[in-house]
């Protein structure tokens, strides 16, 4: 172990301070989740003020089509003839969206199954079990496109189908906590002083498994955005108009040779949202984990 | 060992009945009425309520659903998986027909991973904590972030379009797998060089590789016999989920490289909601990926005999 990773063990330096604040403290310390942070802050403050810092409209017509970047047209233009620059920025709602959104769709139903799973025990969670390895037993590209098969093609059905794909690593992830914190002392102590199943699974073992979940979740919003784009490049997510990077990719890649920069800006846009997401879960795991990293 | 295999193949049944039910189920909770669809999807003509009878008795779409199940599993299982809407061909014979340059592209990435992602990740174990570590591991971060199509579209550039050495679309000869495979292979070479890095920092902290040191094996036979056939095990075992992984990417892959195969007949179908055949391919690919993580075990149990004796 080496000095840093010493002087980072919560016993050593303060006793006193709370756990979330100590990981906190590693979190900042941790360089490579700062160099995510600033790259999703970067991506955040863009999306939320597109309107304002982007030059143009997403689908403004604003000059000739498939012009090479420029001192007017910092990424060049589609081959429409619409500001690159304008619909990036504004394409980053889209994808920030579609990530947190397809996670929430993932996150919940699958919380939940794994909670009911490992508290309830018995027959619950024996069939609950069976229905997660068997949607374990799909790739979750695939599971992703039977689902988008049977909603059609679109934005939100993206969102769904990457959610539901993931739900069955939610529940499994969760399931084994719980089963893991059932064991313990406090959740004894909860049941023994009267607390209801319900509130003792979400006030004492939820919290207290958090971590992993919030770890995986992160990570997770990084992957949805990637498959996200993959289904709209592949023309089963957003339709056009819409400044949606896969579409964007899709749109500039029979254009590769003439006019590069359609289909490589939005994929450089996807690559540095997603290793934001990436560095962050990796520098939560080691900020909440200091165990977990890497000997 | 026979005892496990029996086991571990008894196994898979349960797993292939729930796929096949979900699958089955992929008709049923349509928000259109398929006959309307394959009507449409064919002939202009009108569409007389007679028809419409004749075609849904025909498809035995007025039977209990529970048979219409069983119908479905026991063609599923003599190799009948029905017939495209759109091309009006068996939809076994459409799948059939695009199988090998899709196992191609598979198997091919998959090599392409294990040739970048195992020694990259033994260097980054050597000289761990060097400059060598950190690429490896930037590289491993870069090709989890990496969209597919984007990496396919950055080589195409490169080498179809500026160096001329490979094709940029298609799947004639060897030459037009070098691209793809590549793209396959770049983009998940970076788990397996984080996998074989981790696993082999472990290898060489065991209490056997010291043994091996005191007694004078040449470091040579030590590291090679025992540290990294050991720590190929991790590798092995996600063999299975990268088989998946590929699988996966040749959805884009095919499409970006124009390659005809199964991923991209999903695609297809799913674009012209052919259902027979979304169905019929999905069900196909869903088998192969259980197969896959099959051998994947059985392999597993091979190399580590402790696996044969749990459960």
């Amino acid at each position: 172990m080496s000095a840093e990773a010493l002087s980072a063990t919560p016993d050593a330096d303060a006793p006193r301070r709370s756990p979330t604040r100590l990981a906190f403290a590693r979190f900042v310390r941790h360089r490579g989740a700062m160099v995510g942070s600033v790259l999703l802050v970067t991506w955040v403050i863009l999306a939320i003020f597109a309107d304002a810092i982007a030059p143009y409209a997403p689908n403004e017509l604003v000059s000739r089509a498939r012009q090479a970047p420029s001192a007017d047209h910092w990424l060049g233009t589609d081959q429409l003839g619409r500001d690159m620059l304008s619909r990036i920025i504004h394409g980053a709602r889209i994808s920030l969206v579609l990530g947190f959104v397809s996670v929430l769709f993932g996150m919940i139903p699958g919380v939940t199954l794994g909670l009911i799973a490992g508290y309830v025990g018995g027959w619950v969670d024996a069939v609950i079990s069976r229905i997660i390895d068997a949607m374990l037993a799909f790739p979750s590209i695939i599971l992703a496109l039977i689902i988008i098969a049977t909603l059609g093609p679109g934005i939100l059905n993206v969102m769904i189908a990457v959610g539901i794909s993931s739900v069955p690593e939610y529940a499994r992830l969760t399931r084994g906590s719980v089963l893991a914190a059932r064991a313990q002392p406090y959740v004894e102590a909860a049941w023994l002083v009267g607390n209801p199943a319900r509130r003792i699974m979400a006030q004492h073992i939820l919290p207290n498994t958090s971590g992993p979940l919030i770890v995986f979740a992160t990570l997770q919003v990084g992957n949805a955005v990637l498959v996200g784009a993959g289904l709209s490049f592949l023309g089963l997510g957003a339709q056009p108009p819409t400044s949606e990077w896969g579409l964007m990719s899709a749109e500039g890649r029979d254009l590769l040779r003439r006019a590069w920069w359609i289909a490589t800006f939005p994929g450089i846009a996807i690559l540095t949202v997603v290793i934001g997401f990436n560095l962050i879960g990796d520098g939560l795991r080691d900020a909440i984990d200091p165990k977990s990293r890497p000997v | 060992m026979g005892r496990y295999l029996v086991g571990r193949i008894l196994q898979t049944i349960p797993v292939l009945f729930i796929v096949s039910l979900v699958v089955f189920a992929i008709m049923r909770i349509l928000p259109g009425d398929p006959v309307m669809l394959m009507l449409q999807g064919a002939e202009g003509g009108v569409i007389t309520p007679e028809r419409l009878e004749a075609l849904r008795e025909n498809m035995g779409l007025n039977d209990p659903v529970v048979v219409q199940y069983l119908n479905f599993l026991g063609g599923a299982v003599t190799g009948d998986l029905g017939e495209s809407i759109r091309f009006r061909d068996p939809v076994l014979e459409m799948i059939l027909d695009r199988l090998a340059p899709t196992m191609h592209l598979a198997i091919a990435g998959l090599i392409c991973s294990l040739i970048v992602g195992v020694p990259l990740g033994m260097i980054a174990a050597f000289w761990r904590g060097g400059w060598i570590d950190a690429f490896t591991m930037s590289f491993s971060y870069l090709g989890a972030s990496t969209p597919v199509f984007f990496l396919a579209l950055v080589l195409i550039s490169v080498f179809a379009f500026n160096l001329g050495w490979f094709p940029s679309a298609g799947a004639t000869g060897w030459r037009s797998l070098v691209m793809p495979a590549l793209t396959l292979g770049l983009i998940n070479a970076g788990l397996i060089a984080r996998l074989m890095r981790s696993s082999l920092l472990e290898v060489l902290g065991e209490d056997y590789m010291r043994t091996g040191r005191a007694k004078g094996l040449p470091p040579g036979l030590l590291l090679g016999r025992h540290g990294i056939k050991n720590a190929l095990i991790p590798v092995v075992t996600i063999l299975g989920l990268q088989f998946g992984n590929m699988l996966a990417g040749t959805v884009v892959t095919e499409t970006v490289f124009s390659r005809p195969g199964v991923g991209r007949l999903i695609v297809n179908a799913i674009l012209a909601k052919d259902y027979p055949l979304i169905q019929g391919a999905v069900l196909f690919l869903s088998v192969t990926y259980v197969t896959a993580n099959l051998i994947v075990d059985i392999l597993y149990a091979w190399l580590d005999p402790r696996i044969r004796y749990v459960r």
